[in-house]
């Protein structure tokens, strides 16, 4: 293989995408929903575990390795990869975003970010070739351009400030990456929800040529219009032959919609951490495990799952396990991984069969059943993508 | 009994620690320890499954074809059974704290749950406990004991008296002939021995299993060691007669951090040779200790091998110290999940080696021999 990503388009339907990602480690289809395992471990689930789910792409974090294991140590042993023993994909975050929502963030300069390590209290300095550097130790098959991370909900100035930084970080970013061979170093896409800011952050990203693209500063609490229509934008601008990964996007109407949109790549804590609480992921909702109604309920999670929580225990009994015993956390979130590893695999077959009207009216009717509506940010963004919506 | 040593492993609700079905594959696990304050607060639910479903209990458990083994007593939790002046009944500490239970519902309880092995429900009497208390809690261990045998007849559980007078040995008798009766029963298998702990002498652990076994000379009795199932207390008991282990310690080690690394169990016979087929003596086992490792390690390139590169487990094929260690320091859980996996290994290997040597009329010989790497 003589690049390191091979994107090839199956199908399509107006915006929406069934697609083969070739990557070092292996062949992705997409949309795909990526697991998080932070610091090098998916929490209580092995990575023979994510290996049986189907699972070919997964996420870790640069901050959080960088200070443990730490890259000299990763590159010593031969990357991540070789460290965790998972023989598919990997994807690493650049730790931006980390900076901002877990350090105490002293000072943004054009030179890099200053903050205080929460692990140790020491004061650190990240500059876009540090974090390049480091995940070129990590060897990760996709690694993240240092962006200057600000909350969606900013505006002004700083919003400004920060998408025009994160493209001339983007250039110190190319400059100093080393495995360019095999390594695919995605840019992302900022600019908040102001159309201008996203229209020029585009225009500048697009101009440096990638093999994919990311799509950040969204899923931080704007409101779904605003969400919706920034993806749009980003989406019908990008090039239709590179991936587009939507980042920190991963509940399971917000992946259907915005697949439709043209979205191939997401990735999110939501499905192992609500699990960690007891809430598992069905086809019609959110199943809270610690209701006391749930006590008596002799069925599995989801009938037809074939995930280790689906296949052998009930509702029950994982309702009075969660309470004592942190396999069941382990197991639902096993659950949830899986429903969410499946739900993409659905869809880009349902767009492979010309299917995806009836997928995705299916999707909907089910999991609003019980709301009795489905928003009418849903019907508006899937109207757009040619999928028209019967409301319930 | 199923092949001795039967080693009893502990779970929660019926679910071992930190394994999930998937990661349970490579282990062979073939019992469960089920502590009955699991159970209690869902009683109405197991009521509801029995009657309204095709489901049994051991499928709801997803523990089919396994040894289930019920008893009151948890070696988890400190104090999970307490006296109660009810001479029905005694506390058992429960989700929702400790609550009063009588041997109706603990009998109800076993009916419901049908394991193939069931100790009957036990007072523990205080450890500075005086004579008069001591003798209650033992004489309303042995009533306990005549009311599941009475009332269980009609079904295939198997019954155990629990022996408790910790290492006393006056207690010791006193419990153990106050259950004699039980031997008449054809549902009656055998006794939990309490009070073995970590801390006493070998000496008095050789002296209170003495007497009881005594009591009972001449008898088909089966003795169940309760506890943290320790490898050393294994092969002591073993030697003397013990067929059955409660396990706790795999887990245990691993919720600790720590990961067991027993000397190799393989000896050539001409090794085993030199050594007395006698019981072990209590000074063989003085000053010996299992080695283990605790975690995090220093973070050295060096360290990326496993944790035994001879040990065909799951946690050591697949990873390494380093990568564990990590774990460790990274306060991730899958640590927990490689090092129970690890630990319960050690203790299946164990087993199969013990049940080996027993076969082959070899088993204090080769105690001896293992001793000497301890």
């Amino acid at each position: 293989m003589t690049r390191p990503l091979e994107f090839t388009i199956l199908a399509t339907h107006n915006l929406a995408r069934a697609s083969i990602m070739r990557l070092p480690h292996g062949e992705v289809k997409t949309p795909v929903y990526m697991p998080v395992g932070t610091k090098g471990a998916m929490k209580g689930v092995t990575y023979q575990e994510m290996d049986d789910l189907g699972c070919k792409l997964l996420l870790a974090n640069t901050y959080h390795l960088a200070y443990k294991p730490g890259g000299d140590l990763l590159e010593k042993i031969g990357g991540l990869h070789n460290f965790v023993n998972w023989k598919n994909n990997i994807l690493t975050d650049s730790g931006g975003f980390q900076m901002v929502s877990m350090s105490k963030l002293t000072e943004v300069t054009e030179e890099g970010v200053t903050f205080e390590s929460p692990y140790d209290r020491s004061t650190m300095h990240l500059r876009p070739e540090d974090s390049i550097h480091t995940q070129n130790q990590i060897g990760a098959d996709i690694i993240m351009a240092l962006d200057d991370v600000v909350r969606t909900a900013t505006t002004g100035p700083r919003m400004q400030e920060a998408s025009e930084r994160t493209t001339r970080w983007l250039d110190r970013d190319i400059a100093a990456h080393k495995r360019k061979h095999d390594q695919n170093l995605f840019p992302i896409v900022q600019g908040g929800v102001d159309p201008k800011l996203r229209e020029q952050s585009l225009n500048d990203l697009i101009q440096r040529e990638a093999n994919g693209y990311a799509i950040g500063g969204l899923a931080g609490g704007e409101n779904k219009v605003d969400f919706w229509k920034t993806v749009v934008q980003c989406t019908t601008k990008l090039p239709t032959n590179k991936p587009r990964y939507l980042m920190g996007v991963g509940y399971p109407v917000d992946i259907v919609v915005c697949s439709c949109l043209g979205v191939d790549m997401f990735d999110c804590v939501f499905s192992t951490r609500t699990a960690r609480f007891g809430t598992a992921f069905t086809d019609h909702g959110f199943l809270k495990l610690r209701n006391n109604q749930i006590a008596n309920v002799f069925e599995p999670i989801q009938k037809g799952c074939q995930c280790q929580a689906c296949k052998y225990f009930t509702q029950s009994y994982l309702h009075y396990l969660i309470s004592r015993e942190e396999v069941a956390c382990h197991i639902i979130s096993i659950h949830n991984l899986n429903y969410l590893i499946q739900l993409m695999l659905n869809l880009h077959q349902s767009i492979i069969d010309g299917k995806l009207n009836e997928f995705v009216n299916g999707f909907l009717k089910t999991w609003y059943k019980r709301e009795g509506k489905i928003p009418q940010w849903v019907i508006d963004a899937l109207e757009y993508a040619k999928l028209p919506i019967e409301q319930l | 009994m199923k092949k001795s040593p039967l080693f009893i492993y502990t779970t929660r609700m019926g679910s071992y620690y930190h394994l999930t079905p998937f990661n349970q594959q490579t282990l062979n696990l073939d019992t469960c320890l089920l502590s009955a304050g699991d159970f209690f607060h869902m009683e109405n639910t197991l009521k509801q499954l029995q009657s309204e479903t095709n489901i049994s209990f051991r499928q709801y458990i997803n523990q089919e074809n396994k040894i289930l083994y019920m008893t009151s007593i948890d070696s988890y939790k400190m104090k999970c059974v307490e006296g109660s002046s009810n001479k029905d009944g005694v506390k058992i500490a429960q989700l929702e704290g400790i609550k009063s239970v009588t041997n109706k519902q603990y009998i109800e309880l076993a009916r419901l749950i049908n394991p193939e092995m069931l100790v009957s429900l036990t007072e523990k009497p205080e450890i500075e406990a005086g004579q008069k208390s001591t003798k209650r809690s033992s004489s309303k261990s042995a009533n306990f004991l005549k009311e599941s045998l009475d009332q269980l007849k009609d079904t295939q559980i198997g019954i155990y008296g629990a022996i408790q007078g910790g290492l006393d040995t006056v207690q010791k008798i006193t419990a153990a002939e106050e259950q004699k009766f039980a031997i008449d029963h054809p549902n009656f298998k055998g006794f939990t021995l309490y009070g073995f702990n970590q801390g006493s002498t070998w000496q008095d652990k050789e002296d209170a299993l003495s007497v009881v076994q005594s009591v009972f000379d001449g008898y088909n009795v089966q003795y169940i060691l309760a506890g943290y199932g320790d490898i050393l207390s294994i092969l002591w008991g073993l030697s003397w007669g013990i067929e059955g282990f409660e396990i706790e310690e795999p887990f245990r080690f691993a919720q600790d951090l720590k990961v067991l690394l027993p000397p190799n169990f393989d000896a050539k016979d001409s090794e085993l040779e030199q050594f007395s087929s006698d019981k072990i003596n209590f000074y063989e086992l003085e000053g010996k200790k299992i080695n283990y490792l605790n975690f995090p390690i220093n973070s050295d390139v060096k360290e990326n091998v496993p944790l035994n590169p001879e040990c065909k487990c799951f946690s050591c094929q697949n990873h390494t110290k380093l990568y564990i260690s990590h774990l460790v320091e990274c306060k991730e859980m899958n640590a927990q999940v490689l090092l129970t996996i690890h630990n319960t290994y050690q203790y299946q290997k164990l087993q199969q080696k013990l049940q080996e040597m027993q076969n082959k009329k070899q088993l204090n010989q080769w105690i001896r021999w293992y001793l000497q790497f301890l």
